[in-house]
This record gives structure tokens, C-alpha cells and sequence, in this order.
């Protein structure tokens, strides 16, 4: 994709820009820690990777965390954390101070631009220009398939970076990164040139309006989906790593009920659960369309039918968009080595069950 | 509009027990829902229950909920007395067509608990002239598991009401049989007709054909459609039913639209 190249800096002047993001936002970025590649608060500047492999939790645990982490924090912790409930860390003036995401990759990118259209109708979660998103270049792995949803357009962000030898490369794309470049004296080249693709990952271009009506049409596919279903363990460890996996269940009560008031209940005096009212849920998860007198997906193949069903067909008919970016962290952390895309991919012609990308 | 978890804390001021296990429970304070709409009761340390208000939604001073203990969560909305407080959010969804009732010959087919939600629709009716011609169909297991006993009798006077009762002894008024008896029993205006049918789900296939079978057709059937809902506003998925959520397409959907999605 062509893009504006707005400036080349070398790696002081990136530090720089990133302390002065620093400054101004709560910065989150990809980084390593414990040798693991982890999106997590930035500390310092020097700490951010911008061309690394993806983090196998994705920003979602910034964005949208789960309460039971949330208990488990430290009180300071809990104040790094400025989204889900807090939206925004109040600074000393008592005014919200706005969120960075830096070092995401494109598809990444796209996808908390999901996220945030998918919220957009309530209050839960900051709107889109209170974040600044900082993309860089991605390094993909061998189960990346974003490129099968067409060729990446670097669309999602404020600001991408690019290394080109010991210097970095700048594209802006909003008025916002513009002022950040200004503000921190970077010199101006204003010239064209491509922001360079993707690694070509052999990903087939997925028929999306295909393989939406090959998924809603479950009565012709119940042998397809059971067979997936018999391989799979049903643990939701790909719910857990999907950045667009919102579903989330409330089970404990929302700010404000304290259980005052109640004549006839028992309450336990640990209110300090009630912080939040929401948690991540799995929709593998047994209980998860369970009511009292009934469960409508008893068996793992209806629960597994259900995850590709909303992602592919569910989304499609409502927004005309699937909820899959093509980061293949759900094969990454698949225990059953279940290849999602080939799975995807195999359901117009019912084939492809058996395949392993490990 | 933004939506928000906001819930708002209203006082228990009556409590009715129908049944063993089912209570209804007048609430101070005004609720402005349609008929066939749901709230989330938040149960401090148990979790949410949904409910459909049952009361006249014309009553501007306080409303009603019928809940049933099935389970942790309502047995504990069971133990509520008069004077405690809840805190509940909604409502939500879209509730009953009462906007296309009029002109038609209307067929309502409760069962078991799903009475509630149909419940504040027939108040509704009660005072318009235009709707002489509604018939009830109610459905329980047990002679003792009838709810709104007076409210049926009272609508006898106006509408016609007909009781099904599964286990039932000689001395009952109550016909010994399923809904679907009653309707096979019926002669209905097929083509005027309008249904509207809320109980368990297990019903609605059986109901349907036998309503198929009187000439009605599945898209005169709306139906109310039990899912477990958590958030309400369409964003959790726990209710997701084919390529509907309930909580926000529905909970009421016009059967031959929403068929096909309910093993989804």
C-alpha cells in the first residue's frame, strides 16, 4: 500500500516520540517480558518492539479485562489499568487522560477497530478517537492467515512504523500523529512510497459470502462440524486468545448492588468481587447457553458450530464483516493442533478435516 | 443511545405466592415496558434473572414480576419479602406486535410460566372493545400449577379461555390434556387469526402443526423464545439463536423467520 512517509528517524528520536507518547496517554505496547512477547503497560520507551512476533493475548485484556484479573491485582496495578469499568485514568486534574496501543500489527489493528464498532452502541468501552493507535511492521508466523481476507490495508492507525536498516520509517495517518511528529521536531519528508506488504503467508483469498452461507446451512454440514467437534477438546483456549472474542458473561453485580437492602439473603461481607460486573466467558464453555431447565448446545459440536457460526455468519449478516482478522492465535493455541483456517476454509467443499498445521 | 449496566433499585411492596414455587411480586415505582418485554433482576452474589413484567403496562404507579424457582439464582428471588429492594435494568427487546393486533381474531396459547409475558398483553386488551374476539389457550401439569387463577376467571366473562391441565383429577374444571388438544378441539377463523405463544420451548413445534393443521400458517404465529440472557443489550451472545439475538432481535419473533434458527 502506498502511504506518506512523513519522516526518517533513528532510534534516539523513536525514543523520544514514545516518551512523549508516554507523557501524554497511558501507553500499552508489545514488548518482552520473562522472554515471552507481551502486550502490557510500557514502563520505558526503549522497551517497545516494533517488529516482533504478536503477543499471544492480545490487547482485548487491556481493553475489555477480565474481572477475576481484576481481583487479583494489587491496587496499584489496578490503577495502570485505565479501561473496561475506569474508561480512562483520571490525572491530576481530575480530566480522563486518552489510551496509546503501540506496536500492534495491522491485523490487530483492524481488529480493535471491531472491537470498538461492536461496542460502539454502549458506554463500556472508549470510543475510537480516545485511543492512538501506533501500528508496526508484523512478523508473521507459520499460521497467519490475514492475508485470505484480501490484501492488508494499513487503514487502523494513527501511526505506522516501519525499520528500514538502523533507522525507522513514519507514516501518519491522522492529524493527531501528525501533531505528535510535530510537537517532538521531527523533520518533515512528505513523500510517497509503499509501506512494505506483508509477508506472503500462501493464504487462498477466502470466498467470505461463500463460506458465510456454507456455515448458516448446518443441516447439510452436521457431519462436517461433528467431525471438527470429535477432534476438538472444547477447552476455549481459542476463545481466550482471539482478540474479537468478546462474549462475556455478568455474573457477579454491577457497581452499586451491594446486596443492601435484603431481608432474607445471606451476603457475603467480601463485596470486593462486586468491582466489576463482567467476565470473559467461552461460548465452548458447557454452561454457556445453559437456563435452568435446559441446555441449548449440550453437545461440544453445537458449542464448536456456534464459534464459527457468529465469527462467519452471524457477523457477516449483521455488519458484512467476520469477526477473524486472520491472526492465527487460535491455531497457535489450539491443544488439539485444530487448524481454524483450513477449517474455514474447507467447509464449502467439506473437506480439509483432518488438516494439522503443526 | 448509549446503554449502559445501569440499574435502578426499586422496593418489593407485595409478594403473592401462585404456587409452591412461584411468586408474584408487586413493585413500587414505574416501569414504562411493552408487553412481551424482559428486565435483568441483578441477585447480589447469585447473578441475573430475566423477567418479563406480567402487570397492565397502563399501571404507572408500580408493576409486577412472576418468577419461578428453578434454580440458585430465582430460588433466591424467591426468598424476597416485602420491603427489600432490587435492583433491576431495562427493559429490553422488542416485546409483543401489539401494533398489528387490531382486525384480527386473536389466539393466545400460554404455557406454564410463559403466562407472565402473555399476561400484560391481555390487560391490555381488556378494556378495548375491538378485541372481543380472543381466545386463550392455557396449559399446566398439575391442576395446582395454574397461575392467575383469578385473572382467567375474570377474562372468562369477556374472551373465551380454555384451561388444559396434564395431571388432573375428575372433580377439576379444567380439561385433562395438552394445549394442542385444546386447539385440535377448536374450530378457528384461520384466516383472520393472529397467535401469540409463550411456554417452553418444546411446545411451539407441536402447537405449530396442530395450529398448521387449522389452516393457520407460521407467519400469523409470533413467539416468545426462552434463551439465557446476560447483558440484554446484544453484545454478550449467551442468547444467540442462529443468526438472532435474542435480547435485542427478540425476545418475540414471527415463527417462520425464526424456525430455522432455533437448533443453530
Amino acid at each position: 500500500m502506498e502511504g506518506k512517509l512523513n519522516a526518517t528517524i533513528n532510534e534516539h528520536q523513536l525514543d523520544q516520540i514514545i516518551t512523549y507518547i508516554m507523557r501524554e496517554y497511558d501507553a500499552f505496547g508489545v514488548q518482552k517480558k520473562n522472554n515471552k512477547t507481551v502486550f502490557d503497560k510500557l514502563e520505558k520507551a526503549g522497551d517497545l518492539l516494533t517488529w516482533a512476533e504478536k503477543p499471544i493475548i492480545p490487547f482485548k485484556k487491556i481493553l475489555w479485562p477480565n474481572s477475576s484479573c481484576h481481583s487479583e491485582r494489587s491496587e496499584e496495578s489496578q490503577r495502570s489499568f485505565p479501561l473496561g469499568s475506569a474508561r480512562g485514568q483520571d490525572d491530576n486534574k481530575g480530566t480522563k487522560r486518552k489510551v496509546a496501543f503501540l506496536g500492534l500489527t495491522n491485523c490487530d489493528a483492524e481488529a480493535l477497530d471491531i472491537f470498538l464498532k461492536e461496542f460502539s452502541h454502549t458506554d463500556l468501552l472508549p470510543k475510537q478517537s480516545d485511543i492512538l493507535v501506533v501500528t508496526s511492521e508484523c512478523k508473521p508466523n507459520e499460521n497467519c492467515f490475514c492475508t485470505a481476507f484480501g490484501k492488508p490495508e494499513f487503514k487502523f492507525s494513527d501511526l505506522h512504523i516501519q525499520e528500514e536498516g538502523k533507522n525507522f520509517e513514519l507514516f501518519t495517518f491522522s492529524k493527531t500523529a501528525q501533531k505528535i511528529l510535530d510537537e517532538n521536531g521531527v523533520e518533515k519528508l512528505d513523500k510517497k512510497i509503499k509501506i512494505r506488504e506483508i509477508e506472503n503467508q500462501k493464504a487462498e483469498l477466502l470466498d467470505l459470502k461463500k463460506i458465510s452461507s456454507a456455515v448458516d446451512d448446518k443441516a447439510d454440514h452436521q457431519e462436517y462440524w461433528q467431525k471438527i467437534a470429535d477432534n476438538c477438546f472444547g477447552c476455549g483456549a481459542c476463545t481466550a486468545v482471539c482478540p474479537l472474542c468478546f462474549c462475556f458473561r455478568c455474573s457477579s453485580p454491577f457497581q452499586g448492588d451491594t446486596g443492601r437492602g435484603l431481608s432474607n439473603i445471606s451476603t457475603s461481607p467480601d463485596l470486593s468481587l462486586q468491582r466489576r460486573g463482567t467476565a470473559w466467558d467461552s461460548c465452548y464453555s458447557k454452561s454457556f447457553s445453559k437456563i435452568s431447565n435446559r441446555n441449548f448446545r449440550p453437545e461440544n459440536a453445537d458449542r464448536l458450530y456456534n464459534w464459527y457460526h457468529h465469527k462467519f455468519c452471524r457477523s457477516m449478516s449483521k455488519n458484512g464483516y467476520p469477526l477473524c482478522t486472520g491472526c492465527g492465535r487460535c491455531i497457535d493455541a489450539c491443544p488439539a493442533h485444530l487448524n481454524q483456517h483450513h477449517i474455514v476454509n474447507g467447509i464449502e467443499n467439506n473437506t480439509n478435516l483432518s488438516s494439522r498445521a503443526k | 443511545m448509549q446503554q449502559e449496566f445501569t440499574t435502578t433499585e426499586y422496593e418489593i411492596i407485595d409478594k403473592e405466592m401462585l404456587t409452591d414455587d412461584v411468586a408474584l411480586f408487586q413493585i413500587k415505582g414505574r416501569l414504562d415496558f411493552k408487553p412481551g418485554q424482559f428486565v435483568e433482576v441483578t441477585m447480589p452474589h447469585f447473578g441475573n434473572i430475566t423477567l418479563a413484567p406480567c402487570s397492565n403496562p397502563a399501571d404507572k404507579k408500580e408493576f409486577e414480576l412472576c418468577v419461578r424457582a428453578v434454580g440458585n439464582t430465582s430460588d433466591a428471588f424467591l426468598k424476597l419479602l416485602p420491603g427489600d429492594k432490587i435492583n433491576l435494568r431495562g427493559p429490553y427487546g422488542n416485546g409483543w406486535p401489539t401494533n398489528k393486533l387490531f382486525r384480527h381474531d386473536l389466539i393466545i396459547i400460554a404455557g406454564g410460566i410463559g403466562f407472565a409475558s402473555l399476561r400484560s398483553v391481555v390487560f391490555d386488551l381488556e378494556d378495548k372493545i375491538y378485541f372481543s374476539k380472543v381466545r386463550i389457550f392455557s396449559g399446566f401439569k398439575k391442576p395446582e400449577d395454574v397461575l392467575f387463577k383469578a385473572d382467567l376467571q375474570r377474562w372468562q366473562k369477556k374472551f373465551k379461555v380454555s384451561v388444559a391441565v396434564e395431571h388432573i383429577d375428575s372433580n377439576s374444571r379444567a380439561e385433562r390434556g395438552m394445549i394442542t388438544d385444546l386447539i385440535e378441539k377448536t374450530r378457528l377463523n384461520h384466516q383472520k387469526s393472529l397467535v401469540l405463544m409463550c411456554g417452553p420451548e418444546l411446545m411451539y413445534p407441536h402447537c405449530v402443526e396442530a395450529l398448521n393443521r387449522k389452516g393457520i400458517l407460521s407467519k400469523q404465529i409470533y413467539v416468545s423464545l426462552e434463551r439465557r440472557m446476560e447483558c440484554g443489550i446484544g453484545l454478550c451472545q449467551h442468547c444467540s439463536c442462529g443468526k438472532y439475538l435474542v435480547c435485542h432481535d427478540g425476545p418475540v419473533f414471527r415463527y417462520d423467520q425464526i424456525k430455522d434458527e432455533l437448533n443453530k
